[in-house]
């Protein structure tokens, strides 16, 4: 009788665990150093650290900065803008969140 | 020349429960590459993957080394992995918390009960309905919902479901209720 070992990939969660160098994000997000930087500048990523150098990427960063790619290549948006529309976003998230609450809730 | 390689990213949808218990799940990738002749085609790739408990919807899991080739000593770029929950017809789910909508009978809501409650997990619990309870009463179960550091809370949303009234001896039971109570439940309508 054979038997076969699989060896499972442990993958780490990137918004617990993983806190990312400008370098790794620019890599995971495909995009360019400069525009992170810029956007951090801009306030649409706020990382740990006082220089690029330094600079951590933690919680949601990845999926942020995924999304700005999207809309600044298929949309052109600017960074103001970007800064804007990831706002709204997160409002419009925040609200679908406490829909889904109120909606559990209506009659209490 | 050494590069590292491409990061990938895919999309895998996870059951609720995964996400209380972890799990072991074979992943199928379909990965663009060049044959040969330089065209792009599409090669399947099967991944092993242990998905941690504690997992949510819209978090990326990074398997490192998993992406793309790198070039001389570069190594291997990452692989991400979007975690999504498949539809589940019974919980809803809000970040780390969980809500479960309970129905329950008249007399049951009225009088009092207690009633086993299903967790994602796969366990039961034994709720206790206190009397005189309201249709959409809110109650939580701290701790219940997707484990982590700060676990989130499992909420149990009372509903109220009547049976129908199809046979002479149930209607007489819905008019012996009536007799019961002087309620009206649209006075809020002034109507």
């Amino acid at each position: 009788m054979t038997q076969t070992n699989i060896t499972w990939i442990e993958g780490a969660i990137v918004e617990n665990e993983i806190h990312m160098s400008i370098v790794e994000l620019s890599q995971a997000a495909s995009t360019s150093e400069e525009l992170i930087m810029a956007w951090v500048t801009e306030g649409v990523l706020s990382p740990t650290g006082s220089s690029p150098q330094d600079w951590r990427f933690g919680g949601d960063s990845l999926s942020r900065t995924k999304t700005a790619v999207r809309l600044s290549r298929d949309l052109e948006i600017n960074t103001p803008g970007l800064a804007l529309a990831l706002q709204l976003l997160d409002q419009i998230s925040d609200l679908r969140a406490q829909l889904v609450r109120i909606a559990s809730s209506k009659k209490d | 020349m050494h590069f590292k390689g491409q990061d990938h990213h895919a999309k895998i949808l996870i059951d609720l429960v995964d996400a209380y218990n972890g799990a072991k799940r074979t992943i199928a990738l379909h990965m663009p590459t060049l044959d040969i002749s330089g065209h792009v085609t599409t090669q399947e790739r099967k991944l092993d993957v242990s998905i941690p408990k504690g997992i949510k919807a819209g978090q990326n899991l990074r398997l490192s080394g998993q992406g793309g080739p790198g070039m001389g000593e570069g190594g291997a770029g990452d692989l991400y992995l979007e975690i999504d929950f498949h539809p589940n017809p019974i919980y809803r789910v809000d970040g780390k918390d969980v809500y479960l909508d309970l129905p329950l009978a008249p007399w049951e809501v009225a009088l009092g009960t207690t009633v086993k409650v299903p967790t994602p997990a796969g366990t039961t619990l034994e709720l206790t309905i206190p009397a005189n309870t309201i249709a959409g009463r809110k109650m939580r179960l701290k701790g219940k919902g997707i484990p982590s550091k700060e676990p989130g809370d499992l909420y149990v949303v009372t509903i109220i479901a009547t049976p129908p009234a199809d046979t002479d001896t149930q209607k007489e039971a819905y008019q012996a209720f009536e007799k019961a109570f002087e309620f009206n439940p649209r006075t809020h309508l002034k109507g």
